[in-house]
């Protein structure tokens, strides 16, 4: 088997599994029907057969019954796992005893970690995640926690940090995306509080059990009158109590081999991403090597197993119930590509996208809503499938290009905030000291000054940085409290609307805000499934895509290609002409906020459309990755960005 | 039917109020993370500023030599700071470290204070390329843990407030949710230290 196929492999055995899990569900609802059936057929016996009940094979009320008291306990653990990580997963790597070294790296290791996510982060597309150290751990591990990219961390042990070559770190690193970009994160979760909810149900059955077994009536001799409820109590405990510990079994030996597959995905996207190799097989390679292997000692260590680099270290004996599978397998699946396969990486990479059914499937099983923008299949497939070493090696030229004085602004919300502002303030002098003086009176003195002593370092800056920068800075802004955000907010939009128009940039800029920062402060969650298709919208697609097209002065010839090249993507009904645009940027913004409510696949076609309509000169301006990107966010995609100044084929689709 | 009537209330409520103490647990845990790592903001720019601080006080040494209370004042009040913190740090959300680490920065915002206005006597002093480098930062790491420290007390309110609230109030008392103390430092004394300019 070769890499691609390793790949399609793992996704499709997932999805098996997955399946798989569901029927033990279904298998538990119906032990416990059968178990309701048993006690009523016990019940009409001691009524008595004059009391003129009968007892029915199928009863629909206990039907009813079995599948509220599975539901409840499994919706219930469910709901309860959900909550508990309700705060991202930060909660998660707090709980371990971690530190946050986003924003104060103590020492340059430190330091090369935070580069290497940022740059794996701008070159997926993905919000930059906060990046946490265990401190104490020596042994060599790293785990994603979070429900979805928005609230993903990443983190790393003390030991990871010091043990890794930058190539190996950007491996693990590629490891960890893997896992956030495929919604591994909310597939686990789910999974884990199924099981969690069969556990409470065992529970349950013990205490009826032993609330049966304890009941003094029992003692005074069976059968009597008067006991009727301990007897069915204790048998029915019994019964949960075989049945939950049954299932749990099942389902746990189910979610540690999907726990295993992903982990599979995860090393062969590694080396998608990175384009290498090395990195990855090198640092499982190291791990094995490792005194301290991948061993965690802080308590909540097993709460993130399933997310974990290599596994915790306390189920390795048991091979079956282990979140991961043995190191030499692992190394010996990258390690058994062959150079020629390496050779056809750059071909084959463009074939993946027919094995990407999986994931977004396997979710859609286990969890009622998969409507998550990026649990879906193809979203997800075009995120995932497409970053390239390429892609990474720019975004790291593009960040080390960003001016000292701003990216150390950027890694703490208090100046963080004065950069966004900066970068959104008027290129007009008058109106530059208009807003300025707007800033002062509304933001306190503090925020005015930072701004001030910015705002040169912003104007100066080449335009294609101001997106990476611009990512860069939503990561310190999750620290605001609400009441900060708000104000925040509303300063934002002032500086937005102060020219009555709002640029691409500006649309970029507002969309990352409002998809990474919102829902983090209470309002609303835009990753949600739209019902709608293209050619429900086609002329909102078209004021889309003629701005697209019409790029930075693109005319005659060339606008007609690039046009005609994202026309081409689409369902019939665009005109062959792009539409002449009047009040360009208002048409822009309008179309945006009808665009919502398309079906992820159809914002995936949209969203290759642009692509192809900007790539048509193999050129990437700097405003068509800003519409791009404003268009990406706006619609909470995660896409591979297009980067200003990118190299580029005309014609051809990431991914596809 | 009896035995399903039965069933269903001694399967509903246990699981009722279950489901409710661990929401409201969940909740409170969620809250107390959130402010003790909105005080780990404030205190990573507490550290830097104190390590700015002996610089500041080195280079303001070789003009005012005969200052040296005023430049030991400031030092120690800075150590004095350092190991509050160090305290406070320990176990966030203890009111006596906080109140400690409180009482400590404002002694060294007043020593601060004074040192600045002294420094205003010596125009060398202040035209110094690496002194005027030093207060620019500092202002700004002043400004960083104002806001930290707005943010910090926000989510102290908010813990405060869900801490307080029936029914919540229940599963704090049974689990211990202390309150949480506000961070506030006599902010006239140290807004001075920064205004004063170099320029």
């Amino acid at each position: 088997m070769d890499f691609f196929e390793h790949q399609a492999a793992a996704r499709k055995t997932s999805t098996r599994l997955v399946v798989l899990f569901g029927l033990a569900l279904l298998g538990l609802t119906a032990g416990v029907y059968g178990l309701f059936s048993v006690l009523d057929m016990f019940n009409v016996r001691t009524a008595g057969v004059d009391s003129g009940v009968r007892f029915a094979a199928f009863d629909p009320l206990r039907l009813v019954l079995a599948l509220a008291l599975t539901g409840a306990f499994v919706g219930g653990g469910s709901a309860i796992r959900t909550y508990q990580l309700r705060g991202g997963g930060r909660v998660v790597a707090e709980s371990m005893g971690a530190r946050l070294i986003s924003n104060a790296p103590r020492d340059a290791a430190e330091q090369r970690a935070l580069n290497v996510v940022e740059e794996m982060a701008i070159a997926s597309g993905s919000p930059v995640p906060p990046v946490y150290l265990l401190d104490k751990e020596d042994g060599i591990n790293a785990f994603a926690a979070g429900y979805g990219p928005n609230d993903a961390v990443i983190g790393l042990t003390r030991g990871a940090l010091e043990s890794f070559s930058r190539q190996e770190l950007q491996g693990v690193v590629g490891h960890e995306f893997s896992h956030i970009l495929n919604g591994d994160m909310r597939l686990n979760l789910r999974l884990i509080g199924y099981l969690h909810g069969i556990l409470l149900m065992t529970l349950f059955g013990r205490m009826l059990f032993y609330l049966g077994a304890h009941s003094p009536r029992i003692g005074r001799g069976r059968g009597g009158g008067s006991d009727k409820g301990a007897a069915p109590a204790f048998a029915l405990g019994l019964g949960l109590l075989a049945l939950g510990s049954i299932g749990h079994l099942f389902a746990r030996l189910i979610q540690s081999a999907i726990s295993r597959q992903r982990e599979y995905l995860a090393d062969a996207s590694a080396v998608q991403f990175t384009r290498s190799v090395d990195g990855i097989a090198g640092a499982l390679e190291r791990l094995g090597g490792h005194a301290a292997g991948s061993r965690l000692y802080a308590p909540n260590a097993e709460e993130a197993a399933h997310m974990m680099f290599g596994s915790t270290g306390k189920w390795n004996l048991a091979s079956f119930f282990s979140t991961h599978p043995p190191l030499d397998k692992r190394v010996a699946r990258l390690r058994g590509l062959s150079k020629e396969q390496l050779a056809r990486m750059g071909a084959l990479k463009r074939s993946t996208r027919t094995s990407e059914s999986g994931p977004g499937l396997a979710l859609g099983l286990a969890g009622g809503e998969s409507g998550m923008g990026w649990s879906d299949p193809e979203v997800v497939g075009l995120a995932a499938g497409s970053l390239t070493d390429e892609d990474v090696d720019y975004a790291r030229d593009l960040l080390e290009r960003i001016p000292p004085a701003l990216r150390a602004a950027v890694v703490e919300p208090f100046e963080a905030r004065a950069v966004i502002y900066a970068l959104l303030l008027s290129g007009d002098p008058g109106l530059r000291r208009e807003e300025l003086v707007r800033l002062e009176a509304h933001a306190d003195g503090r925020t005015y000054t930072a701004t001030a002593r910015l705002a040169p370092l912003t104007e100066a800056l080449d335009p294609r940085l101001r997106l990476p920068l611009l990512e860069l800075a939503a990561r310190p802004l999750r620290e605001m409290s609400a009441r900060q955000y708000q104000a925040f907010r509303a300063n934002l939009e002032m500086l937005v609307m102060s020219d009555q128009r709002v640029t691409p940039f500006e649309h970029a800029l507002r969309g990352v805000i409002l998809c990474q920062l919102d829902p983090l402060f209470g309002g609303r969650d835009l990753r949600r499934l739209g019902r709608l298709r293209l050619r429900d919208r086609l002329e909102e697609v078209g004021v889309v895509l003629s701005m697209v097209a019409h790029g930075a002065g693109r005319a005659d010839r060339a606008l007609d290609t690039a046009w005609g090249a994202g026309r081409q993507h689409l369902p019939p009904g665009l005109p062959v002409q792009p539409l002449d645009l009047r009040d360009a940027d208002a048409a822009f913004e309008r179309s945006l906020g009808r665009l919502w409510d398309l079906r992820p696949a159809e914002l995936r076609l949209l969203l290759e459309a642009l692509w192809l309509a900007a790539v048509s000169d193999g050129e990437v301006r700097v405003v068509e990755a800003e519409l791009f990107r404003a268009v990406a966010a706006a619609l909470a995609c995660p896409m591979p960005p297009l980067l200003a100044g990118q190299p580029v084929e005309a014609g051809v689709l990431p991914a596809v | 039917m009896n035995l399903w009537i039965l069933l269903g209330i001694f399967l509903a409520v246990p699981l009722l109020l279950l489901m409710f103490g661990v929401g409201a647990f969940n909740r409170l845990v969620e809250l107390k993370n959130r402010f003790e790592n909105a005080f780990s903001q404030i205190d990573v720019q507490l550290r830097r500023r104190y390590d700015l601080i002996p610089n500041l006080v080195e280079t303001a040494k070789a003009y005012m030599s005969h200052e040296r209370e005023t430049l030991e004042a400031v030092i120690q009040a800075r150590n004095g700071a350092v190991s509050a913190e160090k305290r406070a740090a320990a176990n966030p959300g203890d009111p006596a470290a906080l109140a400690g680490l409180m009482g400590a920065e404002s002694v060294l915002g007043g020593a601060l204070g004074r040192l600045m206005v002294v420094a205003e006597q010596y125009p060398d002093l202040k035209a110094n390329q690496n002194m005027m480098q030093l207060s620019e930062e500092l202002t700004t790491t002043e400004n960083k843990i104002a806001f930290a420290r707005q943010a910090y007390n926000d989510s102290v309110t908010t813990y405060n407030t869900a801490r307080e609230s029936v029914p919540t109030n229940l599963i704090a008392g049974v689990f211990n949710f202390g309150e949480a103390p506000l961070f506030e430092i006599d902010d006239d004394a140290v807004r001075e230290t920064p205004q004063v300019s170099f320029g």
